[in-house]
């Protein structure tokens, strides 16, 4: 088990991470969600050993992987773009992680790179974006380590190889590997994921794919009778998250309670609908209309 | 181990084109002019300066040419400091080596290794060409065994001194141009510095300025009064032994803390930065009083603090804003 306990990370004085912990279980696949800058990166990076943590610690199998970085062979990051590995061709870097990860498993990485026709003597610069993430998430897998982390693998490239990488991460995970995916595709993690850790304002919430907003809202698509209250529309507790005509697709927050459904419900509107609240209007509706200020 | 074997691939990988260009230079430099002195010009101009020659030094050409092969293997030094530390800091190839499953000590012990075998192969491998050369050249009964063994052993503390010194700027700096501009600035610091000081006493004892000893120099490579330094007893070699032996623990120690996330900035580390500040402050506040207090030539000591005090204000204002500058290169 992979486990982040406690972690505080500040970048230039200012609290990236506070107090993150959350646990990783053998062949799960977890997705990391959260705005621009509110600190997914910063997460992996700090997971991975390339940032050391200002308080708390990431334990593999109840050991510290800054204190012990040799235990890091079960774990691979995968940054959003491989520039490290540039200078290299496919080839070149199956050698170079056979070196580094003892369980390389070379055959798969050559079948990989096969199947999605990559050049395996070309340079990774020379190659498309899709063709590079391909390669590098091949890589990452043929290392056959239990963890791989995954920064935006399908951010910026175009649907045939979106679709050939998470062919691949689907693969992994039949195999038993655990991965945590950080990006902005909610409908891809929505259908890989069994659990979403969304980072706001530094703070990591766990959310399991099955009831995504814990019962804490409910999404309904209204049709109100006559004119639509525009002071129960704009309270706090409600957000539009669609208006087309006179219907409207709301989320409205149990957290309080469910007085405002009740307000809701003795409106009698002409149409009351719930609907299945998918992970996207879930993200709307804990960052709707704020920004983060942190990373 | 075999991820020893990856690390030192990677560094070849990312340096190949220097290992190859370093003995070559340092052959063009050394051997190459001796053969060209002694073998290749026209018997006329070899036997005019054959006559030239009445001791070992003359027939050496007082290590002129072995300064010359310092200079370039110095040079190539820097150069292969900055693509192991401030290039990778821009191209991902540090994170990548930190999210790797060894220490941070190790990879930057591999960085090391590999700047000190590829100085010590090339010393090695042209000394003994050099040797081969006056051994069958004409001044070969002015040969000295010792004198190639002094000169080797030297270059090789000299330049690891000042490599390891590079390396270690290299971990403290936040991005390849700060660590260019660092690792230039680092051995000549303590000379400007003092040259600094010594201008601000001698101004308030109204007393004659003198230049400071040169040996606050740390650029012992190209120093070229080479027999007189070694004459000078244990001193040089110990002091060169100590920069070597604190920038390389210095190095080691830097790099394993270092924190990533400040890649870009002027130094990774705040502490550093709060150093650099103030020392920044302080040599523009002494080079202002200095440029003002001659410029004007009025050598008044009135003027000397008001440009110490302008230097000190610009100078604060100038490294606030670079200390909050995320380089790209």
């Amino acid at each position: 088990m992979l486990a982040v306990r406690h972690l505080h990370k500040s970048i230039e004085r200012q609290p990236v991470l506070k107090d993150v912990s959350f646990e990783l279980r053998p062949g799960m696949v977890a997705g990391l969600i959260g705005r621009n800058g509110a600190g997914k990166t910063t997460l992996l990076k700090t997971m991975a050993g390339v940032y050391d943590p200002d308080a708390g610690d990431v334990l593999l199998e109840g050991e510290s992987v800054h204190r012990r970085p040799e235990i890091k062979r079960e774990i691979v990051f995968l940054p959003d773009n491989p520039e490290a590995l540039f200078g290299y061709t496919p080839e070149e870097c199956a050698r170079l992680y056979a070196l580094v990860y003892p369980r390389f498993d070379r055959a798969a990485f050559d079948e990989m790179i096969r199947r999605f026709g990559l050049p395996a003597n070309r340079k990774i610069r020379q190659l498309s974006r899709g063709m590079k993430m391909l390669a590098s998430i091949s890589l990452g897998i043929a290392t056959r380590a239990s963890y791989v982390l995954l920064d935006e693998p399908t951010n910026g490239i175009d649907p045939i190889a979106k679709q050939q990488v998470l062919t691949l991460l689907v693969e992994a995970v039949s195999e038993g590997v655990t991965l945590l995916i950080a990006s902005h595709a909610m409908g891809d993690l929505e259908r890989l994921s069994d659990m979403i850790l969304m980072i706001r304002q530094g703070e990591v919430e766990i959310h399991e794919i099955a009831d995504p907003s814990r019962g804490e809202a409910v999404k309904l698509q209204v049709v109100f009778d006559g004119e639509a209250p525009a002071a129960w529309l704009a309270s706090p507790q409600v957000m539009v998250l669609e208006h087309v005509g006179r219907v409207y697709t709301l989320l409205v927050s149990r957290e309080e309670g469910d007085a405002k459904l009740e307000e809701l419900r003795r409106m009698n509107p002409l149409v009351l609908e719930e609907l299945p609240l998918a992970l996207e209007d879930l993200f709307m509706w804990k960052h709707g209309g704020r920004s983060d200020e942190d990373r | 181990m075999k991820i020893d074997r990856a690390l030192w691939k990677r560094e070849y990988e990312q340096a190949k084109w220097l290992v190859w260009i370093t003995p070559l230079a340092h052959f063009l430099a050394l051997g190459g002019n001796r053969l060209n002195d002694w073998y290749l010009d026209r018997p006329d101009r070899i036997q005019t300066r054959l006559n030239g020659i009445h001791s070992y030094l003359d027939a050496y050409e007082y290590g002129e040419m072995e300064l010359m092969a310092r200079i370039g293997l110095m040079i190539v030094l820097f150069v292969l400091a900055l693509v192991q530390i401030g290039a990778e800091r821009r191209n991902g190839g540090q994170e990548f080596l930190f999210s790797l499953p060894c220490s941070r000590t190790r990879i930057y012990w591999t960085k090391w290794l590999f700047g000190i075998g590829l100085l010590t192969g090339s010393l090695v491998l042209n000394t003994a060409l050099d040797m081969a050369i006056v051994l069958g050249s004409p001044i070969a009964e002015h040969f000295r065994l010792w004198y190639h063994l002094d000169q080797f052993f030297f270059a090789w503390l000299s330049l690891a001194a000042v490599y390891s010194i590079f390396l270690f700027v290299g971990t403290v700096s936040g991005s390849l141009a700060s660590q260019a501009v660092f690792a230039l600035l680092a051995p000549v610091l303590p000379f400007l510095i003092a040259l600094l000081v010594r201008i601000a006493v001698t101004i308030h004892n109204d007393s004659v300025f003198q230049l400071p000893e040169a040996d606050f120099v740390l650029l012992f490579p190209v120093r070229y009064d080479y027999p007189e330094i070694l004459a000078a007893g244990p001193f040089p070699w110990v002091f060169m032994a100590a920069v070597f032996a604190v920038s390389s623990a210095g190095g080691m120690i830097a790099y394993g803390r270092t924190r990533a996330e400040n890649n870009g900035k002027l130094v990774v580390f705040p502490l550093w930065e709060r150093i650099l500040q103030a020392g920044f402050v302080c040599c523009s506040a002494l080079a202002g009083g200095t440029f003002t207090y001659g410029f004007f030539n009025a050598s008044s000591i009135i003027l000397y603090y008001v440009g110490l005090a302008l230097g000190a204000a610009v100078s604060a204002w100038v490294i606030r804003r670079l200390l909050k500058l995320r380089l790209k290169i």
